[in-house]
């Protein structure tokens, strides 16, 4: 699954690159992240509790790793998601750029979705991929301000 | 008033009233006293080294009796029998890696079994299932047929070097120096795609040890009671006449339920003779779509060359063929694929190639048609681009390319999936041809119909086409004929029993020569206690194989009251008539005896026999051809198109079948019916889409599209009579034709409709979304 | 197969059912005709710890008229009761025409007015035409009763303006405006299958025959109900001709960013969006 977007921040863009660092605001970028702590430098651990629609409550490991770090400009999230429902696995090229005092986040994820959300859950997979990326992206935004 | 029960009447379907008033037993409907239920742990991941699993939490849950993961199964733990060995070809390369119970070390599909729970309750089974800890190493997934084979691919059985599980190569003549000179060539890739066989009923097993007596019972949901039996007596060491397999009714096979062994089926009678308790699984449709077995995957590389009549010179295929993860059914599927494409037609030449792979996808066998589609969808999609490229009528290049009606016995060359030549037994494909025209108004629709919709702003197209089946394959099935006191007559036979009126066709092959009503015959099939020869149900069979052992096996009975009615009515045997269930002298309505009172007199209780009698009005007869006999027929279609919404309508769906003489039309007509409607799902709606990581992505009857009623149209059918010289009745089977052609027809169809610009259709399923593509002029999307 | 174990509970009251879903919280759900829930559950995606089953509250059924031609439904109203509504056919014409392309008449025989509109499936159908009829949700929580346009009850992806301890007691439709006509088209895969895309149209014409307000929404092809803003102002003030329809149906596919699926792309929704969208006006013409 490809999700491709743009999020404009309200916030500069270092800001928003150094705020992306932060495991505690990285954690909002993934709505229903519970804990997320460091495990080795740019290498996070935590879990997740998922409800979009009709999923509730679906409980995820997740593993995060942010590399070629390209500061202020971009940077690549490697992501794993493990759980009873399912699984995700995948990497997300992020990049940032200036407009004006603000920050246009561009991103591309490219996911791999294994288990049962996969194989029941085809329909709508698009859609959440979007409308979560966005809403962690919002909450992120919130945070930096 | 009774309907007839002569053979070739429509008698009324015996079965009808249980399965309608629901008092007809399915292995669900089994309830066992102190019964637990079953249910699997399975992969997410279609490829992964499996780490670890951990049953512990899942063993503390309350109700939960007993978990097994692979290593728990000991010295049981043991890879299927490979079903289907190859067949005597030449240019054959096989290698055979078969499924295994729970998975070891690795897991090769999503789906695949890792562990096994026992509990009171399917529910508390469910929740232990979610309790068990799976540790899996991902590995990359081969996804695709054409990926398997590539340079990098991950290897998926590490004791091959490939996932190559076969190459083989059949030739005819010589493709080569034979087309030298050809007047066209017409080469085109061809795709087709994964379906599910989607039966109502899914697969179930109960399974009932019975220690005081030794003996195990298991109700399963199998197309092969009597090798399921044979097979797990030997591998629980029971004696075969400790173990009885029942098929009872079952909702539906179309081939996956002839596997064997599924990976429940070993498992659950071993653990109810571990556990001394009955136990139960019954298939939920999620794990339907990953635990069952699928087909169709294909991509053909095929070339047809033709002299400027349009006369076939030969044809050139070379395809790929997908197994999935594990292959027990051999070359079935490929090689039914091989032979079939040859159809009605005279090939001279043939030169046809083909590499089974692995990949990381669920298990391929034979699902209704098995691999014939393909076969008849890349000769005729040749067919038409030919016809186009000469200026010639579609139906005439078929015309004049069709074995003629004394070519027979006709020897294509090549070996056919039950290891004997692929010998046609008896065809006569024009007057099928004809018919069809002119049922579906072809002449009239070139020249007035098609312009008038044209005229309307409406895109109405029609397809023609034309195919064989390979039908009644061996090696043989049995039936037992037993007249009772009662007047009664009771078959049994070993075939099992998935809707397809069994209950009623049998019965009239007995009652006919019994003189006796159908509904007066009780069928028993499917029972390894009341009948234990024979090998199953699948590659439309039954009426062949095992209808003319019943029918062997009546007129033998036949004799027998014959012969005890002489001395009882004294009387010579030829005077003597039998009809309504009374043997008469002919001539003399008041000296006459029933099949009853015949049946008590074979029997005696006092006195004494001539020596060497034996009891009874009963007989066994066994029948196995000496080969498969073949099927034919044409389907022709109208749709219509809607050009902004890519959306496909049915006007008209008419068939034009031979498979020999018809013991009952309405039965007939009904496989038919069942087959377009699989056709036209496999041609248009249903899809086993699998992302790159190979999972799939609609395991759902929401996203796995299966035609509903309101997408079936109405059938026009009209039958040819070729009878078949290889068996006493001349039947052919009938069970796959209606689903065989019909990718080709709506592929035919879509592009008449679509006009002399139209994009070529060389792949199916065909979806709207694929057709949107198309008419975008994005024939690579 | 199984749902997950989860405690069951049936009030007898409105305000029972809402004292439920507070103790529950998160964990709460309602249940109504379970023909989105229920599969969900058997699935294990969703798994409530307390479900609270509606099915007894017989103040939440039935199709009231109101004085000027409206309708209030409410949340509990069955799918088929709708379908089958004389009132219904007599008052709002679009809701008769749609409810025949909800799901199957099995589904229709459970599945309640109420439940589709809160459980907010961007494929469903309700929720468009509620909004080109311009409905108004009530909604009864531990606070009270309050009332919500449609306009304001999407959020996005399965969201509303529902708090998880408020109840959608009814659906309030007022009468169309004289001169109104309206129509619905929607492209599925099998008849009965979730809409690859949808459109429900109100066009209001004024007296010189000219579209005094239009109303467009779309399903399937967005997070919920999607209004064709743009599309809908150029409409007004024009009279229905195949130009005004052509550039209306344009930009409404210009404005959709739909989600692609197996059984449709982005790129073929956004395409069916527009030949249905005129497909809908054309009929809306005089
Ligand atoms: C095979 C199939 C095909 C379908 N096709 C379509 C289709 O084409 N179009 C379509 O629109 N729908 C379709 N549906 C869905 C169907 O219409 C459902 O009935 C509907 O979406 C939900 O209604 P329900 O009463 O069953 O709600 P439920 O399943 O009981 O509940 C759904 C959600 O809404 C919440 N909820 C329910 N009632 C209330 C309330 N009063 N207040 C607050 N929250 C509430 C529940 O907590 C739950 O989260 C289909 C369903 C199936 C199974």
């Amino acid at each position: 699954m490809i999700i491709q977007s743009e999020y404009l921040f309200d916030a500069d863009r270092p800001t928003v690159y150094a705020g992306l660092q932060n495991p505690e605001i990285l954690a909002r970028a993934l709505p229903g992240t519970q804990t997320l702590e460091i495990v080795e430098g740019t290498r996070y651990a935590g879990e997740m509790v998922v409800s979009v629609g009709p999923v509730t409550a679906a409980r995820f490991e997740v593993s995060v790793e942010l590399t070629d770090l390209v500061e202020p400009e971009s940077f690549t999230m490697l992501v794993g998601g493990k759980g009873k429902a399912g699984f995700v696995d995948g990497r997300a090229d992020v990049r940032l750029e200036d407009r004006g005092a603000q920050c246009l986040m561009v991103y591309k994820a490219d996911l791999g979705v294994g288990g049962r959300v996969a194989s029941v859950g085809q329909r709508l997979l698009d859609s959440v991929g979007k409308a979560m990326s966005q809403r962690g992206l919002k909450a992120v935004d919130r945070m930096l301000q | 008033m009774t309907r007839s029960s002569a053979i070739g009447a429509a008698t009324r379907r015996n079965e009808d009233h249980r399965l309608l008033t629901g008092t007809a037993l399915y292995v669900d409907d089994v309830h066992l006293e102190g019964m637990l239920h079953v249910a699997f742990v399975r992969s997410d991941y279609a490829h992964g080294l499996l780490r670890d699993v951990n049953l512990s939490a899942a063993l503390a849950l309350p109700g939960v009796i007993a978990a097994y993961a692979a290593d728990d199964l000991g010295d049981y733990w043991s890879p299927g029998p490979l079903l289907v060995p190859p067949p005597p070809i030449e240019r054959c390369e096989f290698r055979s890696a078969t499924q295994v119970p729970l998975a070891k070390d690795k897991v090769r599909h999503v789906g695949e079994a890792i562990a096994m729970i026992v509990a009171e309750s399917r529910y508390i089974a469910e929740d232990a299932v979610a309790l068990v800890e799976v540790d899996i190493e991902p590995l990359p997934p081969v996804a695709t047929t054409e990926g398997a084979l590539a340079e990098d691919a991950a290897r998926i059985h590490d004791q091959f070097d490939s996932n190559q599980a076969a190459h083989v190569v059949q030739e005819k003549g010589n493709y080569e120096t034979a087309t030298a000179n050809a007047a066209l060539r017409v080469k085109r890739r061809f795709r087709m795609d994964r379906g599910a066989s989607a039966p109502m009923e899914n697969r179930g097993i109960v399974a009932q040890w019975d220690e005081r007596c030794a003996e195990l019972t298991i109700w399963d949901t199998t197309q092969a009671p009597i090798p399921i039996r044979n097979g797990l007596a030997h591998m629980l060491g029971l004696p075969e006449t400790h173990v009885r397999v029942i098929a009872p009714f079952i909702g539906g096979g179309f081939g996956p339920k002839i596997m064997m062994f599924y990976p429940e089926e070993v498992l659950l009678p071993w653990a109810a003779m571990q556990l001394k308790r009955p136990l139960k699984w019954i298939e939920d449709r999620q794990e339907s779509f990953f635990a069952t077995t699928q087909e169709r995957e294909q991509i053909h590389d095929a070339e047809l060359a033709v002299d400027s009549d349009g006369r076939i010179l030969g044809v050139r295929d070379s395809f790929l063929c997908d197994t999935g993860a594990y292959n027990p059914y051999g070359l079935t599927v490929p090689i039914n694929s091989q032979c079939t494409l040859l159809g009605p037609y005279d090939v001279p030449n043939y030169w046809s190639e083909f590499q089974l792979v692995f990949t990381n996808k669920p298990i391929v066998t034979p699902v209704r048609g098995a691999g014939r589609q393909h076969g008849v969808f890349v000769m005729e999609r040749l067919l038409d681009l030919a016809a186009a490229e000469l200026g010639l009528d579609r139906a005439e290049i078929r015309r004049r390319n069709f074995l003629p009606p004394d070519a027979f016995p006709h020897d294509h060359e090549i070996l056919y999936q039950d290891f004997a030549p692929l010998v046609y037994d008896s065809g006569n494909y024009e007057p099928a041809l004809d018919k069809a025209l002119e049922m579906i108004d072809y002449d009239r629709f070139e020249s007035d119909l098609q312009p008038a919709y044209q005229a309307n702003g409406r895109t109405v197209g029609l397809g023609i086409v034309s195919y064989v089946e390979g039908t009644g394959v061996g090696p043989y099935e049995g039936a037992r004929v037993t007249v009772q006191t009662d007047g009664r007559v009771c078959l049994a036979t070993g075939v099992g029993t998935q809707g397809q009126g069994h209950f009623t066709s049998f019965a009239q092959l007995v009652a006919e020569p019994l003189g006796v009503s159908a509904a007066e015959v009780d069928v028993i099939t499917g029972d390894t206690s009341h009948f234990n020869w024979g090998t199953g149900t699948f590659a439309s069979r039954g009426a062949v194989v095992a209808g003319n052992a019943c029918y062997a096996a009546a007129l033998a009975v036949r004799g027998k009251v014959l012969a005890t009615a002489a001395q009882a009515l004294e009387a010579d045997e030829s005077d003597l008539e039998i009809e309504g269930g009374c043997v008469n002298v002919r001539g003399e309505p008041d000296r006459t005896i029933s099949l009853g009172d015949l049946a008590a007199r074979a029997n005696p209780l006092r006195g004494a026999v001539t020596p060497g009698t034996e009891p009874g009005l009963e007989a066994t007869a066994y029948f196995g051809p000496e080969r498969g006999s073949t099927a034919s027929g044409v389907h022709a279609i109208v749709l219509e198109i809607d050009r902004e919404t890519a959306q496909v309508d049915i006007l008209r769906y008419v068939v034009v079948h031979d498979c020999g003489k018809v013991i009952n039309p309405m039965i007939v007509e009904g496989q038919i019916h069942g087959g377009v409607a699989h056709g036209i799902g496999n041609a248009f709606y249903e899809e086993l889409v699998f992302d790159e990581g190979a999972q799939l992505m609609n395991a759902s009857f929401m996203d796995y599209l299966v035609p509903t009623a309101t997408d079936v149209p109405h059938i026009e059918t009209a039958h040819i009579t070729t009878p078949s010289p290889l068996n006493p009745l001349g039947v052919k089977g009938v069970g796959e034709a209606g689903a065989i052609p019909v990718g080709a027809l709506f592929a035919q169809a879509i592009e008449n409709a679509l006009g002399a610009d139209a994009p070529e259709v060389l792949e199916m399923p065909h979806s709207p979304n694929r057709l949107f593509e198309l008419l975008q002029g994005d024939p690579d999307a | 197969m199984k749902p997950a174990p989860f405690e069951y509970v049936r009030p007898a009251s409105v305000e029972e059912a809402i004292s439920a879903l507070t103790e529950g919280g998160y964990a709460a759900k309602a249940l109504a005709g379970g023909q989105s829930l229920i599969p969900a559950m058997n699935f294990r995606l969703a798994q409530p710890a307390v479900l609270v089953d509606l099915g007894g509250l017989d103040e939440l059924r039935g199709i009231h008229p109101r004085d000027d031609g409206g309708l209030v439904i409410g949340a509990m109203t069955l799918h088929r009761e709708v379908e089958h509504s004389s009132l219904v056919a007599e008052h709002l014409p679009l809701l008769a025409e749609v409810m025949p392309w909800i799901a199957h008449p099995q589904i229709r025989n459970r599945g309640t007015v109420g439940g589709s509109l809160a459980h907010a499936d961007p494929a469903a159908e309700l929720p468009s035409v509620m909004q080109v009829l311009d409905a108004v949700l009530h909604v009864q929580g531990p606070d009270g009763v309050r009332t919500v346009p449609i306009d304001e009850f999407y959020y996005g992806l399965f969201t509303t303006a529902l708090e998880p301890d408020e109840l959608l007691t009814a659906v309030e439709i007022p009468p169309l405006p004289a001169g109104s006509r309206s129509a619905f088209e929607e492209v599925s895969r099998r008849h009965g299958d979730f809409a690859l895309a949808g459109v429900a149209a109100v066009v209001q014409e004024a007296e010189d025959g000219t579209v005094a307000r239009a109303r467009l929404s779309l399903l399937s092809v967005g997070d919920g109900p999607v209004l064709a803003e743009r599309a809908m102002a150029c409409l007004a003030g024009r009279t229905l001709t195949a130009e005004s329809i052509r550039e209306a149906a344009a930009l409404t596919s210009e404005d959709l960013d739909p989600p692609g699926d197996i059984h449709a792309s982005a790129e073929f929704r956004r395409h069916l969006a527009g030949v249905l969208t005129t497909r809908a006006l054309d009929r809306l013409r005089a």
